[in-house]
């Protein structure tokens, strides 16, 4: 894969982005269109009948959860994703699971279910507070794949948006990213040392350099030498054991100041920062929490900052809002709308914030 | 094809607040997608959910 592939894949390679010039027109043909099987509730409910299980579609305060046909309309409505649908299912003696299925025949998203699976049965080897992780499932000729993972009750927490967060859940968020980061990734499980997102490299400020160059007239001049600065201010950032999704939205927080992320898609050997910078990012709307987790994440231990992490965050940062901004570029080019220039132009003040917020705590040298 | 699924607003107890309070439709969407239960499973006679 490229630098560019793996960065773009990085930020775009969740299952909820749809291209967004793609055309509707009726749910089954778009269902087709999608690769979704014409038989995939048939197929869902032998795959469940073959373990003795049962899907939940009924909750005790008289909600009702989709059926997975039921998932794939919602989907479709709503312009969403349809790479794979959550279910809850119990099984012969009550027990309760959260089931992750497969209702198209897309390999590439059949290879993804299967990282997922081996990315989560290592990270919970790891101790990493993840949700536990049971069991895969292959698709068979009538059954679908899924990965079985424990659910986590109402009770346990919530995504929450910026403004819910309090300053004991960015702290706690902030000391496991750095946990993490200090990982050696030699300490791996060997079965996530085997898979290729653990082994690509990534250079992280060859790629934001490159990105500055392409971002064309949508980034002053002057911003651009300043990223140059920053990129040539040290050596390649390094690479560490990343949640490589680390937003608001992947992030189950609880009332005691637990943190839990969700989502190991797109876990990788990724670089120092990144994690914390996507996490700041989804902050920012909240001054206090944010400053409260920048001074978690950049805190040495003895008080002082840690400068290897204060330039590596700034990178991490520059660079998600620089991917953002140059894809949008590249794909409207000139005949882009008002919005997306808007969009545009706020990512670009992103990129400002970080080099900002950098020259705020370590000034630059005259 | 089943019939048409929308979620309903529904009454939680925000385990951020300890109070009550409407889940919107897409929040609990959002919620589901990512293994969290909106609320526990119904108690039956069949283990603890309903048959």
């Amino acid at each position: 894969m490229s630098q560019e592939a793996g960065i773009e894949a990085t930020f775009f390679g969740s299952p909820d982005y749809v291209p967004t010039k793609s055309e509707g027109g009726g749910v089954w043909r778009e269902r087709q269109e999608r690769g979704i099987l014409p038989d995939a509730q048939e197929r869902f409910n032998k795959t469940l009948e073959g373990r003795g299980w049962r899907q939940i579609t009924e909750l005790a305060d008289g909600s009702r959860l989709p059926t997975l046909d039921e998932w794939v309309e919602l989907r479709i409505e709503n312009r969403r994703g349809t790479k794979f649908f959550p279910c809850f299912v119990e099984d012969g003696a009550g027990e309760v699971f959260f089931v992750k299925t497969q209702a198209g025949n897309n390999q590439g998203d059949l290879d993804s279910l299967r990282r997922e699976a081996t990315i989560l049965r290592g990270f919970n080897e790891m101790g990493y507070p993840s949700p536990k992780f049971y069991e895969y499932g292959e698709p068979g000729e009538e059954t679908l794949a899924f990965i079985k993972l424990e659910p986590i009750r109402p009770e346990q927490g919530r995504v929450a948006a910026a403004s819910e967060w309090r300053e004991d859940h960015a702290v706690e968020a902030m000391r496991l990213i750095r946990q993490t980061e200090e990982t050696p990734l030699t300490n791996l499980p060997e079965e996530l040392k085997e898979m290729e997102v653990f082994q690509s490299e990534i250079k992280v400020t060859e790629v934001m350099t490159d990105l500055a160059r392409r971002a064309g007239k949508y980034l002053s001049e002057g911003t651009k030498d300043r990223l140059k600065n920053l990129a040539g201010e040290g050596g390649e950032v390094r690479t560490v054991i990343a949640h490589g999704d680390m937003t608001l939205k992947n992030i189950v927080i609880g009332w005691n100041g637990e943190v839990m992320p969700v989502d190991f898609e797109l876990a990788k050997r990724g670089f120092l920062g990144q994690d914390a910078g996507k996490l700041l990012t989804g902050l920012r709307g909240n001054r206090e929490v944010f400053g409260r987790a920048l001074e978690a994440y950049l805190n040495n231990g003895k008080g002082e900052i840690d400068e290897e992490r204060l330039r590596a965050l700034m990178v991490g940062m520059a660079t998600e809002n620089l991917v953002h901004l140059v894809s949008r570029v590249e794909y409207y080019g000139e005949g882009m709308s008002e919005e997306i220039r808007g969009e545009v132009a706020a990512f670009g003040e992103r990129v400002e914030d970080a080099l900002k917020i950098r020259e705020a705590i370590k000034p630059e040298p005259n | 094809m089943a019939k048409k699924f929308v979620f309903e607003p529904v009454e939680a107890v925000d385990p951020l607040t300890g109070e009550k309070r409407l889940l919107s439709a897409k929040e609990q969407e959002e919620m589901l997608e990512r293994g969290i239960l909106v609320s526990n499973p119904k108690k039956t006679d069949r283990g603890e959910t309903e048959k």
